[in-house]
C-alpha cells in the first residue's frame, strides 16, 4: 500500500479505527500531513493541477460531511464545489503544518450551516436511499412525525454536536475517527456526543419506546 | 467511567461511549445512509477543477511566485540604474546639469519651446553621434 492510498483509506473509510498510540497510525497521519503540505506548496507556486489531487483525496470525506449538514445529495455536491473553491481562494491562510482534512471540514460546516438556513425546507427532508431503504420499525405516519421531531431537535443542537452524533450513531464512526476529522480531542468528542444523545433521547423518547 | 470524561493530551480511555442501539436505529432509519454510491466522483472532481480554472487567479499566487526573486531582482535593477547614472555623469556631465538649467529657465519665464531647444542642443552637442544629425 502506498503512502497516498494508506492516507486516503484513513481519511475516507468510516470503519477505520486509528489508535492514537499506534505508531503506524501516527506514521500515516504524518504522511498525510507531509503529502498535503507538498501539494499546497505546489499550488501556491502556481501548479493548479496539484489542487486536483487534493480534491480527489478529500472529496469523499467532504461530501460525507456536506451531506450530513444539508441532507440532500445535489445540495451536498454544490456545497463540495463551493467549499473547494473557498479553500483554493483562501489557501494562503492554511497552516501547512496542520492536517488539511479538519481545515476543509470547518469550511464545510460553516458554509453548510449558511446553506441549510437558506434552504431550510429541503434540508428538513433528507433523501432516502431508493436502492436499499433501511428497514423501518415505524409506520409511515409515525416516521413522518418522528422525522419532523428529529429535525426540530437537531436544530437546537450546535453544528458540532449535530455532526458528532450523526457521525457516531448513524455512520458508525468512533470518537477517535471523529476527532481526526474535526480536529478535536477524543474526550471532547465524547462529551459533545453525551450532550447530543441526552437531548435526542429526551426529545425522541416516545418513538424509541414505541419500538418493539 | 462515563463518557463525560474530558480528554486533553492524556491517554485515551479504552472505552468508547456505549451506543444506545434503539436511538441509533431510529436515527439511521430517519436520516438514512450517505448516498456515496450515487455520486459520480469523476464528474464532481471535473466540476470542481473547471470551476477553479474559471475563477480568476488569486492575487497571492503572483506574490508567492515572485517573492523569492523580488529582492535580488530589485537589488540588481537598482545597481544597474545607479551604474548607468554614474557612467552618464562621468562621461557627459552637461547632460545631467542641463535639466535643472532648463527647469530654472522655464520658471524664470523663458518660453517653453525655447527652453526645450536649449536643452536639446545641450544634450545632442554633448554626445559624439550628435554631429551626424542636422539640428
Amino acid at each position: 500500500m502506498t503512502a497516498t492510498s494508506a492516507a486516503r483509506s484513513l481519511l475516507v473509510s468510516p470503519t477505520h479505527s486509528p489508535d492514537p498510540f499506534d505508531s503506524s497510525a501516527a506514521d500515516e497521519r504524518r504522511a498525510v500531513i507531509e503529502r498535503d503540505a507538498a501539494l499546497v506548496r505546489r499550488v501556491r507556486d502556481g501548479d493548479s493541477a496539484a489542487f486536483d489531487e487534493i480534491v480527489k483525496a478529500y472529496m469523499r470525506q467532504v461530501f460525507q460531511v456536506a451531506y450530513r449538514v444539508v441532507g440532500h445529495r445535489e445540495d451536498a455536491e454544490d456545497l463540495v464545489q463551493d467549499c473547494f473553491l473557498a479553500a483554493y481562494q483562501y489557501l494562503d491562510s492554511y497552516d501547512a503544518d496542520r492536517p488539511f482534512g479538519p481545515w476543509i471540514t470547518r469550511i464545510v460546516l460553516n458554509r453548510g450551516a449558511n446553506l441549510r438556513r437558506s434552504r431550510a425546507r429541503r434540508a428538513t427532508e433528507p433523501e432516502t436511499d431508493p436502492v436499499s431503504p433501511a428497514p423501518s420499525a415505524l409506520d409511515e405516519a409515525t416516521r413522518a412525525e418522528a422525522r419532523a421531531k428529529l429535525s426540530e431537535v437537531l436544530a437546537t443542537l450546535n453544528e458540532r454536536q449535530r455532526m458528532i452524533v450523526t457521525m457516531c450513531d448513524v455512520d458508525g464512526m468512533t470518537s477517535a475517527e471523529i476527532g481526526e476529522r474535526l480536529d478535536l480531542a477524543p474526550g471532547t468528542v465524547r462529551w459533545h456526543l453525551h450532550e447530543a444523545r441526552r437531548v435526542l433521547r429526551r426529545a425522541l423518547a416516545r418513538f424509541i419506546e414505541d419500538e418493539p | 467511567m462515563t463518557d463525560l470524561h474530558l480528554y486533553r493530551g492524556g491517554r485515551t480511555p479504552p472505552d468508547e461511549p456505549r451506543r444506545d442501539p434503539r436511538l441509533s436505529a431510529l436515527l439511521r432509519d430517519l436520516m438514512g445512509p450517505v448516498p456515496m454510491g450515487d455520486v459520480d466522483w469523476d464528474a464532481l472532481a471535473g466540476r470542481v477543477g473547471a470551476a477553479i480554472r474559471a475563477r480568476q487567479t488569486p492575487w497571492w499566487t503572483y506574490v508567492q511566485r515572485w517573492q523569492r526573486r523580488a529582492l535580488p531582482l530589485s537589488l540588481a535593477a537598482g545597481a544597474f540604474g545607479a551604474s548607468i547614472l554614474v557612467h552618464s555623469w562621468l562621461t557627459h556631465p552637461e547632460t545631467l546639469s542641463s535639466a535643472p538649467d532648463m527647469v530654472s529657465a522655464v520658471v524664470a519665464g523663458t518660453p517653453t519651446e525655447h527652453a526645450a531647444t536649449i536643452f536639446a542642443h545641450a544634450v545632442t552637442s554633448a554626445t559624439p553621434f550628435a554631429a551626424d544629425f542636422p539640428e
